[in-house]
């Protein structure tokens, strides 16, 4: 195998890794509360910021910050899931988009408003993992640990704690665990924190490759549709897979068409409606109604 | 009615006589309508808000500047700031409603070069005054460079190139091959173009390729762009692109002697990059330690004016400029009659931050191009130095990169 293609396939994987920290907490409130948060990648956004102004203005490794993406971003999901995803969960989808779509466009200009429209990134000098003359980005290489880490953990509160299998029930049959009495708001109200504050996280991780920017959400958003189409409904297993299908795919279109990478970008376009007219349930997600 | 009398009422006639023109005069300032100039920048919705939000500074210092002073013609100049969006339909919408229901003097502003267009179109047939200080794509001078009522301040993509390409050249020892990126929107295509042509037998191009601006990672271009083992890496895109291209080739350790990119000054260049964004050179309109004549005075006043901006983009300059322009041009006119105005903008002769400001004809069909001149700014010990051209040089250029 030749050097470049190594170099291909490690771009690859690091990348996807960013992918599926992102695609995580989208993952999470889709398949247990079936709805769509197109709010999720500004997110991400302000979990992007909180580590870059930590670190910018107290020092605060932003390692440590992390933890407090997740806090943060865990009580602004709260807010946002008590003054507004509440009181739509029994409206029609249309509503529900509409909603996120309007918590997207505040979020944005909240932080256009607070933070200017400049891009701002970690100064976290660059220290690459030479094997040879194949080079691996630590900062990419801890973010693939950590992302690899929080989706087996959450893969094992899901299937073996009790709340993971409340969370489990309430998606698969929301009025049979309200008749055995599970409290399913506050089951929502959590899992909704939850996912927020894993968008925080990832977030988090995603200013030590990228930028802090009112804007960067919505592309990366853009890619953890692609990998939630991908998936299917409710399979976090196979988010890994199709965060690996994706991140793959576009460094190796990128290397190996011509112009490629202007081609990678609209894979993803190209995957979603691929999948949806031959297999809109994914590569092997659950059928829902 | 005896001698005394006649002077005291002469007296009184005069002073009432005096009050009721001065109050009239002070009436005619103060409560006649104001002069309307409309501006439409990107303030937010996408990356170009970043330039979009600079320009503002820049128009309402001048915007206060100007009602410092008295106004225009004696009259409040008020300035409509309208958001694009970076969206051509709200561009339109914008630029359309400031022409058509705020009837406008002039529109002034503009940033990308797809809006520009856009908006151009879609109000070409009212033929209003534009004083534009955006875009710089080539197509937007094919196609409204030649109309009278079009003034265009920001130097054409080919002025760019072209003082990238003279810097090139002027490299010891010279380089011969190049790896050459660009964002694949109107401004990275054209901005492309341009290059191959002036570097055509002079260089080798050995990579030729576009990215989409704002993607999350570069790490695939980078590696392909580093088999090439070019001299020099040159990148077409936006400040966030920038920032991941320049970390990941260090990530990937892709040493090109020269990392060549458009406009390296944007804030947040120096407390994002540290040490990484050494060496990086690029090319731009305007820097803030050029011998510009009332430059550093200019800047004294803004950072007092706005203390918390202590970085700033050539928009800043530019914005002020833009509008400096128009309200020097209706003075001169002493009048609000478009002829007359569009008169006055051709002879336009001011000195501003940015340079002098004077309209001439520009290569490509233009009519009213106002700066040309560009320069090559390489960060050093995280400051930025002007290296090229030589008489406006602050530094050596350093190269290869360390």
């Amino acid at each position: 195998m030749n050097l470049m293609l190594i170099q291909t396939i490690i771009n690859g994987f690091l990348v996807s890794s960013v992918y599926l920290i992102v695609t995580l907490g989208l993952s999470l409130v889709l398949s247990i509360m079936r709805i769509v948060n197109f709010a999720h990648g500004e997110f991400v956004m302000i979990g992007a910021y909180i580590t870059y102004w930590f670190y910018t203005l107290f020092k605060i490794n932003p390692y440590i910050s992390l933890f407090l993406c997740f806090i943060i971003l865990f009580i602004i999901g709260l807010f946002v899931y008590k003054v507004g995803i509440n009181k739509i969960l029994d409206e029609p989808s249309l509503n529900q988009v509409l909603l996120t779509f309007g918590f997207s466009i505040l979020f944005q200009n909240l932080a256009l408003i607070l933070w200017t429209a400049n891009a701002y990134s970690l100064p976290l000098k660059s220290n690459p993992i030479k094997l040879g003359t194949i080079f691996l980005s630590r900062e990419r290489l801890n973010i693939f640990i950590i992302g690899l880490i929080i989706t087996l953990l959450i893969n094992y509160i899901l299937n073996h704690t009790n709340f993971g299998k409340t969370l489990l029930a309430i998606s698969q049959n929301k009025k049979a665990a309200l008749l055995v009495g599970i409290n399913v708001t506050n089951y929502y109200l959590l899992s909704f924190g939850i996912a927020s504050g894993l968008a925080g996280l990832a977030g988090g991780l995603v200013s030590f490759v990228m930028y802090a920017s009112p804007f960067i959400g919505v592309k990366l958003g853009l890619r953890a549709f692609t990998i939630i189409v991908l998936a299917g409904l409710g399979n976090i297993n196979m988010t890994i897979v199709a965060s690996l299908i994706l991140g793959l795919s576009e460094a190796m279109i990128s290397i190996y068409l011509p112009q490629g990478s202007g081609w990678a970008e609209g894979l993803s376009f190209l995957l979603i409606l691929s999948v949806l007219a031959i297999k809109p349930s994914g590569i092997k997600g659950l059928r829902t109604e | 009615m005896n001698f005394k009398k006649f002077i005291y009422l002469t007296l009184i006639i005069i002073i009432s006589f005096s009050t009721s023109i001065l109050s009239c005069k002070k009436q005619s300032v103060t409560e006649q309508e104001p002069i309307k100039i409309g501006a439409v920048i990107p303030l937010s919705g996408g990356a170009f808000a970043q330039a979009g939000q600079e320009q503002r500074y820049g128009l309402i210092m001048a915007e206060r500047e100007i009602n410092e002073k008295g106004g225009i013609l004696g009259r409040r100049l008020e300035l409509i700031i309208e958001d694009d969006q970076c969206k051509s339909e709200t561009g339109i919408a914008a630029a359309t409603k400031l022409v058509t229901q705020d009837k406008v003097v002039a529109l002034i502003g503009g940033y990308s070069s797809t809006i520009t267009f856009a908006q151009m179109n879609a109000i070409a047939s009212y033929e209003p005054i534009v004083v534009w200080m955006g875009a710089s794509s080539v197509k937007v001078e094919h196609e409204f460079g030649p109309k009278e009522w079009f003034f265009h301040l920001h130097p054409w993509d080919y002025h760019r190139q072209k003082t990238v390409v003279e810097f090139l050249d002027s490299i010891n020892p010279k380089p011969k091959t190049i790896a050459l990126t660009y964002e694949d929107g109107i401004y990275g295509t054209t901005s492309a173009e341009y290059f191959r042509k002036y570097v055509e037998g002079k260089f080798e191009i050995v990579f030729d390729e576009p990215h989409k601006s704002g993607s999350s990672d570069f790490t695939s271009l980078l590696t392909k762009a580093k088999a090439k083992n070019p001299d020099i890496f040159y990148s077409v895109s936006y400040a966030g692109d920038y920032l991941i291209q320049i970390k990941q080739s260090k990530d990937i350790e892709f040493k090109p002697k020269a990392f060549v990119i458009v406009a390296p000054l944007f804030p947040g260049y120096k407390d994002s990059l540290g040490k990484d964004g050494d060496y990086v050179v690029g090319v731009n309109p305007w820097a803030p330690n050029l011998k510009i004549e009332g430059l550093s005075d200019w800047l004294d006043k803004f950072h007092k004016l706005f203390p918390e901006k202590q970085e700033i983009e050539y928009w800043v300059p530019l914005g002020y400029s833009n509008l400096m322009c128009i309200a020097d041009a209706i003075n001169r006119a002493k009048s609000l009659d478009k002829d007359k105005i569009i008169k006055a903008l051709k002879d336009t002769d001011l000195m501003t931050p940015f340079g002098r400001l004077k309209f001439e004809p520009s290569e490509e069909g233009g009519l009213h191009q106002a700066f040309t001149n560009l320069v090559m700014v390489q960060w050093q010990n995280l400051e930025p130095v002007v290296v090229f051209p030589k008489e406006v040089a602050g530094g050596e250029f350093i190269y290869p990169i360390p």
